[in-house]
């Protein structure tokens, strides 16, 4: 075998070694096992803020329909039933409105025991058409958090889902 | 051949270690680049919720029937006031109170409250001692120790001069032509002055009221002060629009 012949083969194995290394790496490495925990961890996150911000004065403190920046529940670090009935008619009447101020892709459905809306008892509201035992969805993630609603200690629940 | 054989060894070689490099670079780099998700507020949204209720408003029949019996002086007390009352008077009542209140809540990790080292509620399905993790919240009662009475008075008195001088800042460069400025006061006003710098003679107007014809100041760059008190009758308490033309 001639010296160039040698250099000639010895790079392109080289070559492809590498490049072969570095496409085994990605794919098997980054884009692979961890896929599914960077989305679960974005959907906490996500998850984590939103529910931040429905346990929230909102912004302005005494926002409505109209000038909603911030959709926030909480007066006097107690459910404001005043805010929360804005929030469901804003949900049920612009959903992707909320998705926007809270800033997210995902979609959501926040409820409680015993909600009250315009006189109705409901379980909850969010993305229409769903409630809480019909999301079907592979990530599929639950914030719970405590707070105060008609002078009682109410645990309040968050699902953040992707489709 | 040897020295051809070593040469065609060379750039394979070179490649293998450079990937075997970035590996162990990336993998080496990698787990120090987490994400630090707080995975539970529990321990802080409750300490929150017993701060916020008042035990004169809640809604829980064991503390109506506190109230009722006597037992709660003052139903201004936040839920953890009272709690930490009754932590040095009557334990048992703290322990069922928080019982009661907390009853509801559903809670899925183990949880608990405690006065001092005294646990006033538990409800955990394995022992304290054995927990990995804990995440902790503190709150400070004042008012309140164990062996003393729990009501006393306390009590100060300080002077302060009811006259305040507020400033309002226009900002730097506010622009040409005519020029409308917001100012907010509460109160009485017993003197305003202003301090612009502007090239040119102007008149102000608060709230749509003519309020003088101004003399410029030297130039553009040196403030000058004018006096607005002879015009004070002009402004409002609240929000004021102070116009330049």
């Amino acid at each position: 075998m001639k010296k160039a012949q040698a250099w000639g083969i010895d790079i392109s194995v080289g070559i492809i070694i590498f490049i072969l290394g570095i496409i085994v790496f990605f794919i098997y490495t980054l884009n692979g096992s961890n896929e599914a925990n960077e989305n679960l961890e974005e959907l906490n996150l996500n998850g984590d803020y939103i529910m931040n911000t429905i346990l929230s004065e909102g912004f302005p403190s005494n926002w409505t329909l109209v000038d909603v920046t911030k959709i926030g529940i909480l007066k006097n670090d107690k459910i404001d039933q005043e805010k929360i009935e804005n929030f469901y008619n804003i949900s049920r009447d612009n959903y992707t409105l909320t998705l926007a101020l809270f800033d997210t892709k995902y979609n959501y459905y926040f409820f409680f025991e015993n909600m009250t809306i315009h006189g109705n008892d409901i379980e909850g509201f969010g993305k229409p058409g769903v409630n809480s035992t019909s999301i079907n969805s592979k990530n599929l993630i639950k914030i719970t958090r405590h707070t105060v609603y008609s002078n009682k200690p109410k645990t309040v629940y968050l699902y953040i889902w992707e489709e | 051949m040897g020295r051809v054989g070593k040469r065609g060894l060379f750039f394979s070689t070179d490649a293998l270690v450079a990937l075997i490099v970035i590996f162990l670079t990336i993998l080496v780099i990698y787990p120090i680049v987490t994400l630090n998700i707080k995975d539970s507020y529990t321990e802080s949204d409750v300490i929150k919720v017993l701060s916020t209720l008042k035990i004169g408003e809640v809604e829980d029949s064991y503390a109506k029937s506190l109230i009722d019996d006597n037992k709660i002086r003052n139903i201004n007390k936040s839920l953890l006031e009272q709690i930490g009352e009754f932590c040095v008077e009557n334990v048992s009542a703290a322990q069922e109170l928080s019982q009661s209140v907390l009853s509801n809540l559903d809670i899925e990790k183990n949880f608990g409250i405690w006065y001092g080292s005294k646990a006033i509620y538990l409800r955990n399905s394995s022992p304290y001692e054995e927990s990995k993790n804990i995440l902790v919240d503190r709150r400070v009662i004042s008012g309140i120790k164990e062996g003393n009475g729990t009501t006393g008075y306390s009590g100060s008195a300080y002077l302060s001069n009811d006259i305040q001088t507020k400033y309002f800042y226009f900002g730097g460069y506010m622009g040409d032509g005519n020029i409308t400025v917001m100012m907010n006061y509460s109160g009485n006003l017993t003197g305003i002055e202003m301090e612009i710098a502007i090239n040119s003679d102007f008149k102000a107007y608060i709230n749509g009221n003519f309020s003088g014809q101004w003399e410029n100041s030297s130039d553009e760059y040196t403030p000058k002060k004018y006096d607005l008190s002879a015009y004070y009758n002009n402004f409002h308490s609240g929000t004021n629009n102070i116009t330049f033309i």
